[in-house]
């Protein structure tokens, strides 16, 4: 992760959520599935994976860039890091090789997100503008 | 001795008995095995007693939720509550949008003009919920366990309205 960026995601930052264009109702806004926390092999629950717009742009990289890495029957969603931490979502970084800026979303009780709480974030997620 | 389950014979036709053996860990029994999706799956078994079903649930369940569970998380008994639960819908209730998520569950809602009802059966039944809204006001959360025939009544009640 590069220096100058704080360990704390800033409140002003846009969190993207990538999804399956098929998860998208005709509306355009997301079924609640599209927020689960990813399983392990156990079976148990870990965490969401989202990515920090504050890296990605640091890195030159864009949020095209990002649904180009993930192929076309993606799209993105987005959200202000403040919206997700109002909703008891924790956020942190958790950088990977594939694309800059990835991180982690979770319940901040460390609980398995509830149906009413993915609905919630389906409310307020956005489809990022000529990516559907 | 100890006896393995999956040792143990199960009875012709008994298919709750042999889905309650399916526990995901590759080692199903032979009928269940042989009844994964397909025009003779347990679930379909399950669909053709006592209710008549939506239209779209079988297909729904045989084919469409198996297609959107790219990482094959859905057990056999999570796909067989969940065809149950949407079993006791009214027949005439429209289909809804589906998905499955990357924690075992499947999903299924209904935007119906001020109402919108959602549930979700997971490999976990301790996650199976029913979630209510009006005009888009906040989500209400019940368990889906014992409350399966507020679901129905509920469903019934919006498309009369």
């Amino acid at each position: 992760m590069p220096t100058d960026i704080p360990d704390e995601v800033p409140p002003n930052c846009t969190v993207y959520r990538v999804a399956k264009k098929r998860d998208i109702k005709p509306d355009g806004t997301p079924q609640s599935d599209c927020f689960s926390d990813k399983g392990r092999a156990d079976g148990s629950a870990y965490y969401m994976s989202v990515y920090f717009s504050d890296e990605m742009q640091l890195a030159g990289r864009s949020v095209s860039d990002l649904q180009k890495v993930w192929g076309s029957e993606y799209t993105v969603l987005e959200f202000r890091a403040s919206d997700l931490q109002e909703q008891g979502e924790r956020l942190w970084r958790d950088p990977t090789d594939e694309f800059p800026g990835h991180g982690a979303c979770k319940r901040a009780d460390g609980a398995e997100r509830s149906r009413g709480q993915k609905r919630k974030l389906a409310k307020i997620a956005k489809v990022v503008p000529g990516l559907l | 001795m100890t006896v393995l389950a999956e040792s143990e014979p199960i009875a012709p036709n008994s298919t709750d008995a042999a889905i309650d053996s399916a526990n995901g860990s590759g080692t199903l029994p032979t009928q269940i095995r042989r009844s994964r999706p397909g025009p003779d799956a347990s679930v379909s078994t399950l669909l053709s007693c006592r209710h008549h079903p939506p239209a779209w649930l079988e297909r729904l369940v045989l084919e469409e939720i198996p297609t959107k569970d790219d990482y094959g998380l859905i057990r056999l008994d999570t796909l067989a509550r969940f065809a149950r639960i949407c079993s006791t819908l009214p027949n005439w209730t429209p289909k809804p949008y589906y998905g499955v998520g990357d924690d075992a569950t499947i999903g299924a809602e209904w935007d119906l003009g001020r109402f919108h009802v959602e549930i979700q059966v997971g490999n976990n039944p301790v996650v199976d919920s029913i979630v209510f809204e009006v005009d888009k006001g906040e989500p209400e959360e019940l368990p889906l366990e014992g409350n399966v025939r507020i679901l129905a009544a509920l469903m019934s009640r919006i498309l009369s309205d």
